[in-house]
């Protein structure tokens, strides 16, 4: 179980303090899938990586199975949305790092990097360069390095915001199979409110500046899921309306409201990046 | 001014003369001598001053100001340090190309992309570790580029170095006697030579090695 009290982060911009995240509360049952989506720079990045250890918060505790996390650890680990794979590996070796990080035997790295590597179907490829490799595969390539350190939290930070829809897909539903044979507990970080609803059992919407949890949306559908599914249409929409309100906030920040005023209300679209980015 | 043509004769006559391959064996022994000292120290140097704060502080200034040093500047020192002799050709060579390998392994070190370093983090790699297995491989592509500059500016004090030192076998003892005797041709025939084996050696060695890591490393 990860549990997160009062969880604040702040940067300083010469000298200048602000709260990127803010008073977060949030408690993530074990086995359980979570989405967290919000516009570009809400904080989503910051709240996985002080999950991940990477940052401390500057108030508040994170504690999974009710102990205090004190920096990164083998039961956490990140998938990033650029692929983060180390170029001077070799697929297979990619795969093998935290494991060989964690000093086990050669003939264990082998062994499990080969099981995860069949699990995302991309055993014929152990061997290659990941500069080798498309998008999707390297995505691929970093959820079984993620899985091979066996965590019992995967955090997910927009792996497949640089894809194309129908990779995107395909990995939607790999995921989800993976999720359900390996029973991990996942944060799963996107800007995309359909990809959201497509995959978890709670989505919670974030404001922007300073990030905060706005609202969060139980969904109780069966998998494997449509994204065009009526029910799933339904709150899409209904967490779509709840962000309009902090994209438009987004674009008055970023000094792109004339353009609101000149075309009237933002519009959002379905994947809720809004137009600003 | 000689004809193209005759220059051209003259360098062929040239690579079939025993004593002037001689004399250009002399001079690639030289550079390989310092250029091998330019891949241990600088990249010795360059992974401390990457590595260490303190030492970077302290050393990095140092390190730039060696980089900024033209080569041939070196060869008045080495002369007073070892003499007229191919020590001080050697030492001109080490200190006229070490710098751009140190500033460049150093930066390559400091400027590891900050998601290669996350992720390897959370998979629990630290301290030496982190650095062998993520931050010197990482820094890969930077400590290539600085070598590949080192070469061209080891080749130039190289040749500062033999056409001051003078007395010593070599290319730039050959390029002082033509001079000396005003043969045009000849001379112009061995510039022609000394350009040519080093633009050889960058395109069949260093910009092949440069490509095949940018292009793996993704840095292209
Ligand atoms: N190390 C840092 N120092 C200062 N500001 C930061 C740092 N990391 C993130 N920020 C700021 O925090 C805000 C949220 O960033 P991030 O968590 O990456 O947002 P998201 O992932 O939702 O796009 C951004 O405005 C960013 O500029
Ligand atoms: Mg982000």
């Amino acid at each position: 179980m990860v549990v997160l009290e009062r969880v604040t982060k702040q940067f300083s911009h010469n000298g200048n303090k602000t709260d990127v995240v803010s008073d977060i509360d949030l408690t993530i049952a074990e086995g359980e899938f979570v989405c967290l989506v919000g516009p570009s720079g809400c904080g989503k990045s910051t709240l996985i990586y002080l999950i991940a250890g990477l940052e401390k918060p500057s108030a508040g505790r994170i504690l999974i199975d009710g102990t205090p996390i004190t920096g990164p650890g083998r039961d956490r680990v990140v998938v990033f949305q650029e692929s983060a794979l180390f170029p001077w590996l070799t697929v297979q070796q990619n795969v093998e790092f935290g494991l060989k990080m964690a000093g086990a035997p050669k003939a264990e790295q082998t062994k499990k990097a080969g099981h995860y590597l069949r699990m995302v179907h991309l055993s014929r490829f152990s061997g290659a360069y990941p500069y080798q490799l498309s998008g999707g595969m390297k995505q691929r390539v970093a959820i079984a390095r993620a899985l091979a350190m066996d965590p019992k939290i995967l955090l997910m930070d927009e792996p497949f915001a640089a894809l194309d829809a129908q990779t995107r897909h395909l990995l939607h539903e790999e995921l989800i199979e993976i999720w359900r044979e390996t029973k991990k507990t996942i944060l799963f970080v996107t800007h995309n409110v359909r990809e959201a609803t497509v995959l978890a059992d709670r989505v919670f919407t974030m404001t922007a500046r300073p990030g905060r949890l706005k609202k969060g949306y139980a969904i109780h559908l069966q998998r494997p899921r449509r994204e065009s599914d009526p029910h799933l249409v339904v709150v899409q929409q209904r967490i779509l309306l709840g962000l309009q309100e902090e994209i438009a906030k987004v674009v008055k920040d970023e000094g792109l409201d004339y353009l609101v005023k000149k075309t009237g209300p933002v519009a959002v679209g379905a994947d809720g990046s809004g137009g600003a980015r | 001014m000689p004809s193209p043509l005759m220059i051209g004769r003259l360098v062929v006559t040239n690579m079939t003369d025993a004593a002037f391959l001689f004399a250009v064996a002399s001079s690639l022994r030289r550079m390989m001598i310092g250029f091998t000292g330019v891949v241990i120290i600088g990249i010795g140097t360059g992974l401390l001053l990457g590595r260490f704060r303190f030492l970077d502080d302290v050393l990095g200034t140092l390190a730039i100001a060696l980089h900024a040093m033209p080569g041939a500047a070196w060869v008045p020192l080495a002369i007073v340090l070892f003499g007229l002799n191919e020590s001080a050709v050697i030492f001109t060579v080490l200190l006229g190309a070490a710098g751009i390998v140190m500033v460049n392994t150093s930066s390559g070190v400091k400027e590891v992309p900050p998601l290669v370093l996350r992720a390897a983090k959370t998979m629990g790699a630290r301290g030496a570790t982190l650095f062998w297995h993520v931050i010197v491989p990482a820094a890969i592509p930077r400590i290539v580029d600085g070598l590949r500059l080192a070469w061209a500016f080891g080749w130039r004090a190289l040749m500062a170095g033999e056409l001051m030192v003078g007395s010593i076998q070599g290319m730039g003892r050959l390029l002082n006697d033509v001079a000396k005797q005003r043969q045009m041709p000849q001379l112009l025939a061995f510039m022609v030579i000394i350009a040519t084996i080093s633009v050889a050696i960058d395109t069949l060695i260093f910009k092949r090695v440069e490509k095949m890591v940018k292009s793996k490393w993704g840095t292209a």
